[in-house]
């Protein structure tokens, strides 16, 4: 599809995606180095507000992401502007609706470890960096690796909700063909 | 002892089991319906149908097929999470089964979402010349998917049967 002919649904879920994108590497950033201390010091209460919710604003825009991606590049698949155009909106509407439900279930999936090396990743990073800026290294690869993980395991939710809005908008294209297909009988 | 999430056997009826029994059932639908398609009715349609009929009849089957086969995948997804939460551990096999997952989605999605909606939309009016290759195109690409959920299908049997993979998935 050209960029010139990109409808104004794809460029919004563009636009999105990018923003998603953008607020959640902050919040992470900002969980990871404890930036809300910056915050605090040129408004307390917005720092404390900030500090209270960059976690969960962190793992929100992961989820989100995911699912904006996996929307996306699902749509790219879809043949037909307007079994596109359907099943982008049904999915994203959808998706808006269950994003609180699969933040926590992205996150909790995120959460479980394949194995026991982040002691090595630690010790590995310390002895690269050294101890002070290591330890603020560390919990950055930690936070960026917990939201890549969210947003993975969010992404393949999305690739289910955009199957099912397909098989959702593929079938509702049936009955206006079955009409023109019976009248040409 | 059982390992960890393991199902206890008095436990008939439980949340836990019903939610495996929908995740079977599920890849029952999806690769039984691909099958199906693919070896049974395709060629008897081909030998038993003149082209007008069977073009009708490959539309309706591809809408319906479609419908039902993406949804299964969709209804994959959900349960496959919540298996993994009662299960507790990811190992790197499951890294690999889901990523395996992603990809058979988004075939499955070319099937039916682009090819199967090229062919509706190019036979509209009766049989016609480009619908053949992209049939046959639809075929192979079922296959492929086919092929795919029966390796997610023995990749699942190793998490869930062999006890070193299940140990190093829960031990993390």
């Amino acid at each position: 599809m050209a960029k010139k002919n990109r409808p104004p649904y794809a460029r919004a879920l563009k636009w999105l995606t990018v923003a998603t994108a953008v607020i959640g590497v902050l919040a992470m950033l900002s969980y990871a180095t404890g930036a809300h201390i910056a915050v605090r010091f040129l408004n307390p209460h917005a720092g404390a507000w900030w500090n209270e919710h960059e976690f969960s604003i962190m793992e929100t825009a992961a989820a989100a992401l995911g699912l904006l991606i996996a929307i996306r590049a699902g749509a790219r698949i879809v043949d037909g502007a307007a079994v596109r155009r359907r099943a982008v909106i049904a999915s994203v509407i959808a998706g808006a609706l269950l994003l609180p439900v699969l933040t926590d279930i992205s996150a909790a999936l995120a959460r479980m470890g394949w194995n026991a090396s982040s002691g090595a990743i630690f010790d590995r990073v310390i002895s690269l960096a050294g101890y002070s800026i290591g330890s603020i290294l560390d919990k950055v690869v930690i936070a960026g690796i917990y939201f890549l993980k969210t947003a993975a395991f969010s992404l393949l939710a999305g690739f289910a909700l955009i199957a099912v809005a397909s098989a959702a908008s593929i079938a509702a294209a049936v009955p206006a063909s079955r009409r023109s297909e019976a009248s040409s009988r | 002892m059982p390992p960890p999430g393991a199902i206890q056997p008095h436990t008939m009826l439980s949340l836990r089991l019903a939610v495996l029994f929908v995740h079977v059932g599920a890849v029952i639908v999806a690769l039984g319906g691909s099958l199906f398609s693919t070896f049974a009715l395709t060629p008897v349609l081909a030998e038993e149908l003149e082209p007008p009929a069977r073009i009708r009849v490959v539309r309706r089957v591809i809408r319906r097929l479609g419908a039902i086969v993406l949804t299964a995948l969709a209804v994959l997804i959900v349960t496959g999470f919540l298996n993994v939460l009662y299960f507790g551990g990811i190992s790197a096999l499951l890294a690999v089964k889901l990523v395996l997952v992603a990809v058979v989605i988004a075939l499955a999605l070319y099937q039916y979402a682009n090819l199967g909606v090229r062919i509706w939309r190019l036979s509209a009016d009766g049989p016609a010349p480009e619908v053949a290759p992209l049939l046959a195109r639809l075929r192979r690409v079922g296959m492929i998917v086919a092929c795919l959920v029966l390796l997610i299908v023995y990749l699942s049997l190793g998490l869930s049967r062999v006890p070193s993979i299940i140990v190093a998935a829960t031990a993390g």
